[in-house]
């Protein structure tokens, strides 16, 4: 039987009137790749938003290896091994590509200021681990040759894989990518599907936002369905290819 | 939360653009003379710690060489606004947290030593460790309630605490003497032996901006430093790469203030006399306005932008009466023109960092 | 006792509330706390005073008319000259919104500093040309410039209200406001709608400096130091960018600071301001009429 990992049960956001996510259940699979789609609006982002800390949930609660972490701030959900990509690329700009994912070591790594000041051992192998994972991500995605240069010189689509790279770096158990193939060309979008495939070999379980169909359909195991911030439909994705509500929250829109 | 201001299309062009830029041989036709600043910097980049080393000796041999009081003043000048903009450069360069209060902190440092010195008789370490903390403090008690409001907001909390530091120094009689001040203060005694000559006290002043400037570059090269800029880039994504943000910020405010405080105890031996007016609104412009214009971010940039700023008026002797005038003037046209500073724009490190790489490339090519 | 310092607050609340109606007229149009207005506000007083009695000679009522007009045209366009030259090319740039403000900051130094250095650090006399003498209520002294200080607050107030909801520059304030690159695809020249807020908030500056000075009967450099902080106070109290919050905050602001000095004692008057706007910046960033700030992911 599938391990359970991550749980999200009846989460709920409001902002003031607005019910962005309106009883949202979903569970997550050790190894799994589990999609979310749904139309503009619907809520997907900020429902990971919820399960990542960035906001706080109206009603619900989410819980990680049985562990409540509702309500728990962003930094330590992603301590505790869930660690997110961003739907609109949020890189750190005055940085070069191996400051930005040795950054996503922080919560692997714990020289302090004290150690820092002093030179201690600490810090010096902060900086080796530090430095040695961060190489050995951007090997994996393909950016070593760039490391040098500033993240905002890379090309659109090595961004994200960036933001990618930068999420690893933090040695997560789940991974959460928000709409990853966001402005990809034909060719991009080939790569990425190898390469989230990629990570699930590795050992990743993997959340993933995305409108891009071809992403969905060839890679997910499971995929839920949002509307209007409410679950409609969650399945295997040959079932949610024909179901109605489904064809319908997108054609109603679309048309 | 910080917003997205990036449209799609913006991207698109920034992507063709970046293409370009990649594609492009190294050494194409640059201008010469961005070419020289180029190789300019590249050198400094490469010879850092030799370069900075020299400059140190010559701050070290200026006193033997110009032992006058009014260069050696000059000098202290120089080297305490140094001081007080590579601290500032902490907060408002390397983080991105515009502060208002900087006199504040270098006022509850200068008063902490005063008081401490002419009441219980303290000195040297005791007067600049308690400066230091007292300032320090100071700065936990700030941060803790209003680091977590944005921007310019933040930046209008710094400046009322500013007023409310200095309304305290102004009206709080029994410690602080109010408007009169507080005249006496000894002078720095290193364990007995009195810094009494300008050269003594200019080299007391040298040795807190080295290890302040050491200080913050330790920090700015390592996890937390790492954690510092990632919170200047962008908060949201610093905060999900498992960065505390409110802790660091709270952590580099402090310590921040507590430098300033430092400095406002050197500041309050070296003058013997205090009082509220060192430490207002104007004194925090001034700092605010060298650390911008040298450059944010760079801690050379405050060395020399306090090197210039406080030292180039005395040298233009027609000009002090203009002095402020021509702050303000530097504050706009930075701000207009160069908003990172003189040397804002350029990171060493990267710059060496990047000559390396492409000449390792270009060895395992040929 | 107790209403003569109500009236004395309300005096005192007005001048916070003539300089901050102007502060809060930019503030709600482009969200930059302008440090320069108080120092256009000082400059007001200075060339109002200049143009009456050195200029013209004439310390009549119609002197200080005729001063105060010149006073408001150079203000005015000095104020507008400052977003041309400093502040329109950071917009262009899409420069961050500190560096802006940063920019005011600078531009409060060369105005403060140029005034030190043309007429002096000692305070000017500043001819009360209309003489207007006082009335009792009770035992309540109230001297009939206050009661104009009060009414031109109010006035001042609607007055601008009306320009911003009634008239056409109003709409499109309103529009850059919300959303200055809509309102740019909307035909509207954004630019030039900024600099003429800038002029009408500088010239606004000025006619509060004149009655400023009128009523103290002297002016100095650091007048506009010390009202302007109580202004930036008085707007976050009353709401960022709101005209009437600007009205009220500054009312607020001087009757409590009033109020503390005569029944708590005067030392720490000038600190109530300040740990008002700490306070209301803590708990309600909006301020008592300010609109709802957005937060985003």
């Amino acid at each position: 039987m599938a391990e359970k990992i991550l749980w999200a049960n009846n989460v709920s956001q409001h902002f003031g009137g607005l019910v962005a996510v309106d009883q949202v259940s979903m569970e997550l699979n050790k190894g799994e790749i589990v999609g979310i789609i749904g139309p503009n609006g619907a809520g997907k982002t900020t429902f990971f938003n919820d399960i990542t800390g960035m906001y706080d949930p109206t009603e619900g609660q989410v819980f990680y290896r049985g562990k409540d972490i509702t309500g728990k701030k962003p930094y330590e959900v992603t301590e505790l091994g869930i660690t997110r990509t961003f739907q609109n690329i949020r890189l750190f700009d005055r940085m070069t590509v191996i400051e930005n994912v040795m950054v996503g070591v922080h919560s692997r790594t714990k020289a302090n200021i004290v150690d820092s000041l002093f030179r201690l051992k600490n810090h010096k192998e902060t900086e080796k681990k530090a430095h040695e994972k961060a190489l050995s991500v951007l090997e994996l995605t393909g950016l070593a040759d760039f490391r040098y240069n500033y993240a905002t010189s890379l090309p659109y689509g090595s961004q994200r894989k960036l933001e990618i790279a930068r999420a690893l770096a933090a040695e997560p158990e789940i991974l959460l990518l928000d709409e990853p193939g966001a402005g990809m060309n034909e060719m991009e979008t080939s790569q990425l599907i190898a390469f989230i495939r990629e990570l699930r070999d590795l050992g990743y379980t993997i959340l993933i936002i995305e409108h891009d169909m071809r992403v969905i359909m060839n890679i997910c195991d499971r995929i839920y369905v949002l509307d209007h911030g409410k679950l409609i439909a969650q399945g295997k994705p040959s079932e949610i290819q024909s179901n109605p509500d489904v064809i319908e929250a997108y054609l109603g829109k679309e048309h | 939360m910080v917003e997205n201001n990036q449209n799609p299309i913006d991207k698109a062009s920034q992507q063709n653009l970046d293409e370009a830029v990649i594609k492009a041989p190294i050494k194409s036709k640059e201008k010469p003379v961005k070419r020289f600043f180029t190789s300019l910097l590249e050198f400094w980049a490469k010879h850092q710690t030799a370069i900075s080393l020299a400059f140190l000796a010559i701050a070290i041999l200026f006193p033997i060489l110009f032992n006058q009081q009014y260069f050696l003043s000059i000098g202290v000048n120089v080297m305490l606004y140094a001081t007080l903009s590579v601290s500032l450069n902490l907060i408002t360069g390397f983080m991105g947290i515009t502060s208002l209060s900087h006199a504040a902190f270098l006022g509850i440092g200068a008063y902490t030593a005063a008081i401490l010195s002419t009441r219980l008789g303290a000195n040297f370490p005791i007067t600049f460790l308690a400066g230091a903390a007292m300032a320090g403090l100071f700065g936990l008690l700030l941060g803790l309630p209003s680091l977590r409001i944005k921007g310019r907001f933040l930046a209008i909390v710094t400046l009322g605490f500013g007023e409310i530091a200095r309304m305290v120094e102004l009206n709080w009689m029994s410690l602080t003497r109010g408007p009169q001040g507080i005249s006496g203060i000894p002078k720095v005694s290193l364990f007995g032996w009195i810094m009494k000559t300008p050269a003594q006290k200019y080299y007391v002043i040298l040795v807190i901006l080295v290890l302040v400037v050491l200080a913050v570059a330790a920090i700015m090269n390592s996890r937390v430093g790492r954690a510092i800029s990632a919170i200047r880039d962008d908060e949201v994504a610093a905060e999900a790469m498992g960065i505390n943000v409110f802790g660091y910020k709270l952590m580099v405010f402090s310590i921040s203030a507590a430098f300033a405080g430092l400095a406002g105890a050197f500041y309050a031996h070296y003058m013997s006399f205090i009082d509220p007016n060192a430490f207002s609104f104007a004194q925090s412009i001034l700092i605010l306005s060298v650390t911008i214009f040298g450059g944010m971010a760079s801690i050379a940039g405050s060395i020399f932008g306090a090197l210039t700023l406080l030292a180039l008026p005395e040298l233009l002797r027609f000009l002090i009466d203009y002095r402020l005038i021509i702050y303000g003037f530097v504050l706009v046209i930075m701000m207009v023109f160069q908003p990172n500073g003189l040397l804002g724009s350029f990171n060493l490190k990267h710059i060496k960092q990047q000559a390396m790489f492409r000449k390792s490339q270009e060895r395992s090519e040929s | 006792m107790f209403f003569q310092q109500l009236v004395n607050g309300l005096t005192i609340g007005s001048t916070y509330a003539l300089v901050t109606i102007g502060f809060n007229l930019v503030y709600g149009v482009l969200e930059l706390t302008n440090f320069a207005h108080s120092s256009f506000y000082m400059l007001g007083a200075y060339l109002t005073v200049f143009s009456m009695t050195w200029l013209l000679g004439r310390v009549t009522p119609l002197g200080f008319f005729i001063g105060l007009g010149i006073s408001i045209v150079i203000t005015g366009l000095l104020g507008a000259l400052m977003d041309k030259a400093s502040l329109e090319p950071i917009r262009k740039r899409n420069g961050a919104p500190i560096t802006a403000l940063l920019t005011t900051v600078g531009v409060q130094t060369i105005i403060n500093n140029s005034i030190l250095l043309i007429f002096g650090t000692e305070s000017k006399p500043f001819p009360d040309v209309f003489q207007l003498g006082k009335v009792y209520v009770g035992d309540t002294v109230i001297q009939i410039f206050q009661i104009i200080i009060f009414v031109v607050a109010i006035l001042l107030m609607l007055g601008l209200s009306y320009l911003v909801y009634r008239t056409k520059i109003g709409n499109a304030m309103r529009a850059i406001s919300q959303n200055a690159t809509a309102a740019k695809l909307m035909g509207i020249n954004v630019n030039t709608v900024i600099t003429i807020t800038f002029l009408i908030g500088s010239a606004v500056a000025a006619i509060s400096g004149a009655m400023m000075g009128t009523y103290y009967q002297k002016i100095d450099t650091l007048m506009g130091a010390s009202v302007g902080l109580k202004s930036i106070s008085s707007a976050v109290l009353g709401g960022m960018g709101s005209l009437p919050g600007a009205m009220f905050g500054g009312f607020i602001i001087g009757i409590v600071e009033t109020m503390f000095a005569a029944y708590v004692g005067s030392g720490f008057r000038d600190a109530i301001a300040f740990i008002i706007m700490f306070v209301v910046l803590l708990i309600k960033p909006s301020g008592l009429l300010g609109v709802k700030i957005e937060t985003k992911v």
